[in-house]
């Protein structure tokens, strides 16, 4: 937010709606292609649907100070997560969500559940939007994949390629090429370790780790005849790069 | 004459082709539970056209060690990491030998020197954007997302797309009672207050952004 150069919050909540509007979009024109969420750090990810004036009325009684109760702040963040939501939708840019385990040692894995967001990615009001599952709900992934059921949600199996041995993280790919193999897209979750180790090595891990993984499990789904190895090279072309290039209508490649 | 009766046939015929192509990409038996002695050999024989397909990386965050916008995060003190993603995995070691010939078997604080000057040779020879594009290429990636808090000068806006944060429009008011919560909390909420520096509502920061 700091690109804006606001001094002080909108004095009232239309206008910080519009703030926040704006600054999508300034994002967007600046080359932005998705927004990200990493909520599960800060809160627990089932979201509450309050109304407009509930929202409206917590922002003018915090707007110039005070500490909001627990409750207060929640109901205020999940109006205006739904808002990014819906917002995400008009603009025409995919809302990614972390939704695995987190690092530290109070994340609490149970409040972060990714099924915890079904009720928002099955609302209908939400249905232009794109939602993308960064990291595939991870250790959840078993049951995440059907989430993809929705036209409009997509996997990101990032990070599972990283925490688990490619052994185990083929098992992962494998369930997802055969349930939704059309919703399913690689990354790497690359991140500079320290001054030695970079983000080089990451990626490099990454990559290999499910270049190898997606390998083996094609290999093993061609062995036991679920499909041909024309089949195979497509899917694996899907999920190495297509897939996820055709959500950003042009804007990457 | 162009009949009801041969346009059926066509319609037909032309149905029996399209089900005879879609069905010719999945295997014509029964799926087995198992897979066959021949998997080895299909693995070897998938690598190399696997690894020929140049990839869209939908999540990373590229940049480097000491740049702050690398994300809108940063990791908690002392917490726990799980074995393979910590950075004494000695795959990384095959990693840095895969991308700038390291010669050495172990990260001791020696042998790290000659990895750290390398780097920096490398980042001279490939100036601004050329580095991690270079360093896309040798993994056959066509473009990263870059996931982060601002971009930088040095990653290629054409094959670093941004993903940008959100998170902070959440937490605009006077988040004391949030920071509080725990140690891990007590980092990452002042983070998102520094995203939302100048919305700050207590009036405590609230100056205009730089």
């Amino acid at each position: 937010m700091q690109q804006e150069n606001l001094a002080k919050l909108p004095p009232d909540f239309d206008s910080y709606l519009k703030f926040i509007s704006q600054t999508l979009e300034d994002n967007r024109n600046k080359g932005g292609i998705a927004m990200k969420f990493e909520v599960a750090y800060f809160r627990p990810t089932t979201f509450g649907d309050p109304t407009r004036d509930q929202a409206a009325d917590l922002y003018t009684r915090y707007v110039t100070g005070g500490i909001p109760s627990e409750k207060d702040y929640r109901t205020f963040q999940d109006f205006i997560f739904r808002y990014l939501v819906l917002e995400g939708g008009r603009l025409h840019l995919p809302v990614h969500i972390h939704t695995a385990v987190g690092i530290g040692d109070y994340f609490n894995l149970s409040q972060s559940n990714i099924m915890n967001l079904e009720s928002v990615l099955r609302d209908p009001r939400y249905h232009n939007t794109i939602f993308v599952m960064i990291h595939g709900g991870y250790p959840l992934d078993h049951e995440a994949i059907w989430l993809a059921a929705m036209k409009n949600v997509y996997m990101d199996s990032s990070f599972g390629e990283l925490a688990q041995y490619p052994s185990a993280f083929k098992n992962e790919l494998k369930l997802w090429l055969e349930t939704f193999p059309d919703k399913i897209t690689f990354g790497t979750d690359c991140f500079p370790y320290n001054e030695v180790l970079g983000a080089e090595e990451s990626y490099w891990l990454g990559a290999e780790s499910s270049r190898t993984a997606l390998t083996a499990a094609l290999a093993e789904m061609i062995s036991e005849s679920e499909v041909t190895e024309v089949r195979a090279l497509e899917l694996a072309h899907a999920y190495l790069h297509d897939t996820a290039v055709k959500l950003y209508e042009g804007r990457v490649h | 004459m162009f009949n009801q009766r041969s346009s059926r046939r066509i319609f037909v015929a032309i149905s029996i082709t399209c089900t005879a192509i879609e069905l010719s990409t999945f295997a014509a038996a029964q799926a087995r539970p198992l897979p066959g002695p021949d998997v080895q050999q299909i693995y070897d024989r998938l690598l190399p056209q696997i690894n020929k397909i140049p990839a869209f990386d939908h999540h990373a965050h590229p940049g480097f060690a000491d740049d702050p916008d690398v994300d809108a995060m940063a990791a908690p003190p002392d917490f726990s990491e799980a074995l393979r993603t910590r950075s004494d995995n000695p795959e990384l070691i095959a990693a840095a030998k895969a991308l700038f010939g390291y010669p050495y078997t172990d990260l001791s604080p020696e042998h790290a020197k000659w990895l750290v000057a390398k780097k920096a040779e490398l980042k001279q020879k490939y100036a601004g954007t050329a580095y991690f594009d270079m360093i896309l290429d040798k993994i056959n990636t066509e473009s990263s997302v870059a996931n982060r808090a601002m971009m930088p000068d040095y990653l290629d806006a054409k094959r670093f797309p941004w993903v940008f944060f959100a998170d902070s429009f959440m937490w605009p008011f006077n988040n004391l009672r949030e920071a509080a919560r725990n140690p891990d909390e007590g980092v990452y909420i002042p983070l998102q207050e520094e995203d939302a520096a100048p919305l700050d509502a207590a009036g405590e920061s609230g100056e205009a952004a730089t």
